[in-house]
């Protein structure tokens, strides 16, 4: 476990048009997770330093797979606040991409990562987009209802 | 031997011997109880007892908590109208809401709002902990059994995410439970630990407060679980007795001068409530402070021949027949 700054993640980020890190958290890095927390940083260098298995730190923000960062859900709604890539979505086409399904939407994008959002506003999935003849297909990534399929 | 061992060789065989007579029989027989938990349930429910033990195959109230730190919570009472719900909000509650009607479909547990953190299920008595323990911005708090989190991510939520939790959690088996509803809720300012709770002095910390929702048989969740009529034999009780003991003496170590701590059980079970809350009074010299503007039953002041501190009528209790919930014991507990 070990805290590491925000900086080496932008770019990561960079590809659902994020221009900095989207939430203002300290970052922990514990297994091949990045948590990030707004806990008071002088306790949580006290438990670091025990003898102690920590499972969390805050909120599991990115996970590591090889070279590659993923972000993960809980980071997804900070995200959808500040970064570009949007594709919003009418609410029966959401509840496709709930249930794992991948549709087809005649709307056009310029990007290949998104995040994608509700009417309300509020983000549901991160997803891949992909140019077809008519229009585009939207692959999710990680949706929220993962919470149902395996969070247990 | 230990002032623990002591203390319970002390109460063993006032606690654990049953008088069983005829009238004691056909209770648990026509409710399907086990006979040695009537013989209790008369002592302190007395002519109550019949109705208490019917209400138990009565469904409760389904009830949620929402989730502030992500969602305004008139929004999200009308999101759920939108969807066939009717919610009507606990008085006592700061977040609290009764289930009153629900669609066919989706169930409570699918709907997208859900998903989204915006609410978490959560029977209405489990509510009163972490109200009464109210912990504030900036505190440092310890929650020594955490697992599945639902006390953990409301202390987050009255914290409004500022200061520290540190939640511990024994059963590894039981983390990916937590992690996911601390995840989902947003919850950002909680330490999990894969750790029991008889080991907290090893973090070196002095804590503002504790919750103690300690593990137990389970009594007062009969209503949502039937095989629990059943399930717990008086070896257990002793069991979690010895358990819940030890973690209230290692939670009182770690905690400041003035520091408070609630100890609850989702158990109605004497042996499991005012016995431990009892010792920590008398042995650890801590003070019940009187819980008010929540309903429930005054804790019980004798059980047995075994009279306890008057201290603890402060604590609560709460029963599905008197106040429609799972049955619930509640202390606040303050270390002068
Ligand atoms: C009553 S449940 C806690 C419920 C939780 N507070 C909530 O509101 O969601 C008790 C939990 O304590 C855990 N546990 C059992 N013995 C423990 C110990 N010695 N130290 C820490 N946790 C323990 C159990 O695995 C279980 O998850």
């Amino acid at each position: 476990m070990r805290k590491v700054r925000t900086e080496q993640f932008s770019r990561a980020l960079h590809e659902y048009g994020c221009d900095r890190f989207p939430a203002n958290f300290e970052l922990y890095e514990i297994g091949d997770i990045i948590y990030g927390t707004m806990g008071d940083p002088n306790i949580l260098e006290g438990i670091m330093r025990r003898d102690v298995k920590v499972e969390m730190i805050g909120l599991p923000l990115l996970l590591r797979r090889g070279r590659k960062l993923v972000p993960l859900l809980a980071l997804g709604d900070y995200m959808a606040k500040s970064c570009s890539h949007r594709v919003r979505l009418p609410d029966r086409i959401i509840e496709k991409i709930l249930y794992g399904r991948t549709v087809t939407v005649k709307e056009t994008y310029n990007f290949r990562k998104g995040l994608l959002i509700d009417g309300h506003s509020d983000f549901v999935a991160f997803i891949t987009l992909r140019s077809r003849k008519k229009g585009t297909e939207i692959i999710p990534d990680l949706d929220i209802g993962w919470y149902l399929r395996a969070g247990g | 031997m230990s002032e623990i061992d002591s203390y319970l060789k002390n109460h063993e065989s006032l606690l654990y011997t049953y008088h069983i007579t005829p009238e004691i029989k056909r209770i648990a027989d026509k409710y399907g109880f086990l006979e040695y938990m009537v013989e209790r349930y008369l002592e302190f429910l007395g002519d109550q007892t019949e109705d208490f033990l019917s209400s138990c195959s009565l469904p409760l109230t389904k009830s949620i908590r929402c989730n502030s730190l992500k969602v305004n919570c008139g929004e999200l009472e009308k999101r759920l109208a939108d969807r066939g719900f009717s919610l009507t909000k606990i008085w006592w509650s700061r977040f609290g809401y009764r289930v009153e009607k629900s669609p066919p479909r989706p169930s409570l547990g699918a709907t997208v709002e859900y998903m989204k953190g915006f609410y978490y299920i959560q029977g209405e008595a489990s509510m009163i902990p972490p109200e009464v323990l109210s912990p504030r911005e900036g505190e440092l708090v310890l929650d020594m059994a955490s697992s599945p989190g639902g006390k953990t991510t409301h202390m987050a939520q009255l914290m409004n995410n500022r200061g520290t939790i540190v939640a511990v959690e024994k059963n590894p088996s039981r983390l990916r439970k937590i992690k996911s509803n601390i995840s989902r809720l947003g919850v950002s300012n909680v330490v999990l630990l894969s750790m029991s709770g008889e080991e907290v002095s090893r973090l070196g910390m002095e804590f503002d407060r504790i919750l103690l929702d300690a593990p137990c048989s389970g009594e007062g969740l009969i209503p949502l679980d039937p095989s629990r009529k059943t399930k717990t034999a008086p070896e257990d009780l002793k069991n979690f007795q010895r358990t819940q003991l030890t973690l209230l003496v290692s939670g009182f170590r770690v905690l400041r001068r003035g520091g408070f701590m609630v100890y609850s059980t989702c158990s109605i079970a004497p042996e499991e409530d005012e016995v431990i809350v009892d010792f920590a009074v008398k042995y650890l010299g801590m003070k019940v402070e009187r819980i008010h503007g929540i309903p429930g039953e005054r804790g019980l002041t004798s059980f047995k021949g075994i009279s306890f501190s008057p201290e603890l009528s402060g604590c609560i209790r709460t029963y599905p027949h008197l106040q429609y919930t799972e049955g619930f014991f509640i202390c606040l507990l303050k270390k002068e």
